[in-house]
């Protein structure tokens, strides 16, 4: 069955993506997310999600240049694709349904 | 090329675990692009956290290796070791039983085979052991007979001789110690697997006759008594009131030959020396030359004995030539004593683990077929197959993982104990549990316990898949009645072992002795060579001895043998008959001869069957009178005419008549399993002997005699050496030591599994009575007749265990053959000891079946179908 709705650390890396524009790959998805979530996730995980969001057709990668200190391998550029886009605003307006009427509730 | 490389194998790692094509090789190129920029600063943190991360990508391709019907969350593993640990947490009774079973079963292994690690392989005596020999021409060897062998063998490069005895060696503090020595040729001491740590092995010029006398120590009497001295090379030590000079220092554990050898001293013997070729107490070791084997080894032996009988016909007649010479391996006994055992064993805790883990497995299957509605709520959510499997496997991983770490604490203090069990022999050890073979076995039983403990709920859970999510009450009756025939199956194979063993220490503990070996000592001494260098002085030692000892309190009788009985075999006397002499007979017959002194029978409480025993006219200063036992009267004199005859046993006096004055009922010597042979017993005081056994008799526990025995010895004679002083009742049970502790072990280890089996069996037909509750509450509400309801579950229950309780016997019919070279006096296919663990089992079954069908027949029908 296709899931219609976002893990949490789906949105984290999906935005992490998008705040990147054009530049996002591996290392600076995790620097990205490190920096403004404060989660640096483990190479385990990340890699796992970004090949899981690949397969679900959420985001989309090609290969780019690669360098010395990469032992000549290529960087994977990831994109967030349009489909990723519609999910990340469905969770989001989803949450925001739910966080409707709450603002307040936490500062109590 | 960069400044800074991951290390190369855990890239090789990363790049496995990836996926192939930009996916993974961008991962690895990421990885080695943070590997510099944090080298750059340090490059060991830099590892370290490389090291992490390919855990992780490892981890994560393991668990989530199906990411499609995730969640999506990446916590997967997280949430499962989450979701175990809750699930463990919810019940802590039953998991800390479950953990502790199961660590008790690894922790078992993991401590035997670290005996089985540290003992096989690992303590070869001999350099090369498979080419070292023991050479035994079927009677005892002479330095002579060495020199001789070595110069006309084909088969061998190397062939040395080598002697055990105790030694006084007087400390630097001026305390006397009793040591265990061994004599040996310098190019055997070369041939041993240990070779000095400190200072030099023994070279042939220390084999020369008359030349200053060297000794190699042991480590462990290199720091006890000398302190760890590191000038101990060169210096002079006090050996038996010889000054003697140490020239190395053998490291710990170097026991060998001899087993409890501490001190080492090179063998040599003048030509002109009476005992060269008298004193027939060598052991003969020989290293077969490149290319030879077996077949050049048993060649060489032949001509070399049909050599000696040509040389000295009277003296190695014929006739045993024939038989009683061998060549083996010189490691033979030893193995032998030990492998087997060790093997079987092992063999025997892994089956345990086995009934453990499946007993563990069918009690988390119970959980499981109760969470059978959670699991089907969590499939119907969309929690896949696969997901909820991996779930089961991650909490059996969980219970394992733990139950591993108990086992290893469990282990660590067990495998010394095991260890220690075998009194004696010093060739058993233990490996440390944190070596890395032993790790490796303790995990590899660990996932096999895995494997088992889970492979019984997840086979139960995919079964009700296939069955469909409206799982019937009853589903996990087929994987639980394979459970109960597998453990009717081990426990049957285990029970006809264990009545074997059973039977065996039984028929061992009846031996007739002739003798009872309640409330002896025996003290083992061996007097310095110049302490019995003739007949006087012998005696003038000997009858301060019984003298002092025999004034103790508590001391009833003491007496004296130069062979304790259990421990050692006399060496062997051909005998020549007066009525028949040996020349003339076809048929030669050879007796070990016993020196004794007449308290000897006394102590051992010995009555005559005919004639008179020893007595202390018979301590003239020559040869004057025999004692033989039953079996060599029989075969000597098969008329009961022995009393009166006369016999000659020097064969360099081969004319000098003894009387044979008595006959005595046979005693056991060396062999505690074999046939009695025949034996002769003649005065103690007729001929000076090295090695002296005091037997005494105490009014009370013999074990609290022992101190003032020791303290009184050492009072008639500083220099005389104690080799042991233990009660009879010991002495006994270590003539069987290895066998008797392995089989204690191997018993209860059997009859644990049989316990957990039977147990096992309860806890399934239990179950079973449980689920089917509800149709045994229908077919008793149609007017079945509760005997008829219990009748048919125990029935069942005898059906299923019956099958196992066949397969057992039919398994054990094959495998109890391992046993055979532990048993004594019991065939291996002995038919009541298939019979009897069937019947056993079988009444055991019952039981087990009709205890929970007594408690569903009780129920009110009404009530079994409101409760569902």
């Amino acid at each position: 069955m296709s899931q219609d709705y976002l893990g949490e650390f789906e949105q984290m890396v999906l935005l992490s993506i998008m705040r990147l524009e054009g530049e996002a790959y591996g290392l600076a998805i995790r620097d990205e997310l490190g920096s403004v979530a404060g989660r640096i996730p483990s190479s385990g995980s990340l890699y796992t999600t970004l090949d899981r969001m690949e397969r679900k057709g959420l985001v989309e990668s090609s290969a780019g240049e690669s360098s010395r200190e990469r032992g000549g391998r290529p960087r994977r550029y990831v994109r967030v694709t349009p489909e990723g886009q519609v999910m990340l605003a469905r969770s989001r307006s989803r949450l925001m349904a739910l966080w409707d009427g709450l603002e307040g509730a936490l500062d109590r | 090329m960069s400044a800074h490389e991951p290390p190369r194998w855990l890239e090789r790692v990363v790049e496995w675990a990836m996926p192939q094509g930009l996916s993974g090789q961008s991962a690895v190129g990421d990885l080695s692009e943070e590997y510099e920029r944090r080298a750059s600063r340090s490059p060991l943190r830099a590892s370290i956290w490389y090291a992490g991360q390919t855990t992780s990508v490892l981890v994560y391709r393991i668990f989530t290796g199906s990411g499609a019907e995730s969640t999506g969350d990446d916590s997967d593993l997280l949430m499962d070791l989450r979701w175990s640990l809750r699930s463990i947490l919810r019940h802590p009774g039953f998991s800390f039983g479950v953990i502790a079973v199961l660590a008790l079963g690894l922790g078992a292994n993991t401590a035997v085979y670290s005996v089985v690690d540290g003992t096989l392989g690992k303590t070869d005596w001999w350099a090369e052991p498979d080419r070292t020999m023991e050479v035994w021409p079927g009677s005892g060897f002479s330095y002579g007979n060495v020199e001789i062998y070595r110069e006309e063998t084909t088969a061998y490069r190397t062939v040395g001789g080598y002697l055990e005895l105790a030694l006084a060696l007087r400390t630097p503090d001026g305390e006397s110690q009793s040591v265990n020595g061994v004599r040996i040729t310098p190019s055997l001491f070369r041939s041993l697997a240990a070779q000095p740590m400190l200072g030099r092995a023994f070279s042939d010029d220390d084999a020369v006759v008359g030349i200053e006398p060297v000794a190699i120590i042991g480590e462990a009497l290199w720091k006890q008594s000398f302190a760890g001295d590191p000038g101990i090379v060169g210096k002079q030590i006090d050996l038996s009131g010889q000054s003697v000079t140490v020239v190395g220092v053998q490291p710990a554990g170097a026991v060998a030959p001899g087993g409890r050898t501490s001190v080492w001293i090179p063998l040599v013997m003048d030509p002109r020396d009476d005992d060269y070729f008298k004193a027939q107490n060598l052991t003969m070791v020989a290293v077969l030359r490149d290319g030879a084997g077996m077949r050049d080894a048993a060649a060489d032996l032949v001509a070399y004995t049909e050599h000696l009988t040509w040389l000295w016909p009277s003296f190695y007649p014929e006739a045993w030539a024939a038989g009683r010479a061998n060549v083996e391996r010189a490691d033979a006994a030893q193995r032998a004593m030990i492998s087997t055992p060790l093997l079987l064993l092992l063999a025997g805790t892994i089956l345990l683990l086995l009934v453990t883990a499946l007993n563990v497995g069918n009690l988390l299957l119970g959980r499981a077929v109760e969470r059978r509605k959670e699991l089907a709520v969590r499939a119907s959510l969309g929690a896949g197959r696969g997901r909820i499997v991996r779930q089961l496997l991650v909490e059996g991983l969980v219970i394992t993982l733990l139950a591993l770490v108990a086992g290893l604490v469990f282990a660590i203090n067990a495998s010394t104990w095991i260890a220690g069990l075998f009194v004696g022999e010093a060739i058993v050890s233990a490996s440390p549990i944190l070596s890395a073979s032993v790790l490796l076995f303790s995990l590899g039983v660990a996932g096999f316990s895995w494997l088992v403990v889970n492979g019984v709920p997840v086979a139960h859970f995919l079964r009700t898949q296939r069955s469909g999510l409206n799982v019937a009450p009853d589903s996990g009756a087929t994987v639980q009645r394979t459970l109960v025939t597998v453990q009717a199956a081990l426990a049957t194979l285990l029970l006809v072992s264990a009545t074997l063993l059973l039977v065996t220490v039984e028929n061992l503990r009846s031996v007739p002795l002739g003798f009872e070996p309640d409330r002896l000592v025996a003290v083992e001494l061996s007097p310095p060579s110049d302490r019995v260098v003739d007949i006087p002085a012998a005696r003038d030692l000997y009858d301060r001895l019984v003298e002092r000892v025999g004034a103790l309190p508590g001391v009833e009788a003491v007496g004296l043998t130069g062979w304790l009985p259990l421990r050692a075999q006399a060496p062997t006397a051909p005998i020549n008959l007066e009525s028949a002499p040996v020349l003339v007979r076809a048929e030669s017959v050879n007796a070990p001869k016993h020196y004794v002194d007449p308290g000897f029978f006394t102590t051992l409480g010995i009555e005559p069957l005919a004639g008179r025993l020893l007595n202390s006219d018979d301590r003239a200063m020559g040869p004057s009178a025999v004692v033989v036992n039953e079996t060599l009267a029989n075969r000597l004199w098969p008329n009961g005419n022995a009393v009166g005859q006369r016999i000659a046993i020097d064969p360099h006096a081969w004319e000098s008549w003894l009387p044979v004055v008595g006959v005595i009922p046979d005693i056991r010597s060396g062999d505690i399993t074999g046939p009695i042979g025949p034996a002769m017993y003649v005065a103690l005081a007729e001929a000076p002997t090295r090695d002296i056994t005091l037997v005494v008799r105490t009014s009370g526990d013999p074990a609290g005699v022992i101190p003032v025995l020791q303290r009184t010895v050492s009072e008639v004679d500083p220099l005389v050496p104690v080799r042991s002083i233990d009660p009879m009742q010991y002495v006994a049970r270590s003539a069987y030591s290895t066998s008797w502790v392995m089989m204690g072990l191997l018993i209860v280890l059997a009859l644990l599994a049989t316990g957990l089996g039977v147990l096992g069996i309860y806890a399934v037909l239990a179950h079973h009575v449980a689920l089917t509750r509800r149709e045994i509450g229908v077919r008793m509400a149609l007017g079945a007749q509760p005997e008829v309801v219990v009748g048919g579950v125990v029935r069942s229950g005898l059906i299923l265990a019956g099958i196992g309780i066949v397969i057992g016997n039919v398994a054990a019919l094959w495998s109890t053959r391992f046993l055979e070279s532990l048993l004594f006096e019991v065939s291996a296919l002995a038919p009541w000891a298939f019979i009897l663990p069937a019947v056993a089992l079988s009444l055991a079954a019952a039981l087990a079946a009709w205890v929970p069908a007594v408690r569903a027949g009780r129920l009110p029908p009404a009530e079994v179908l409101r409760s569902d």
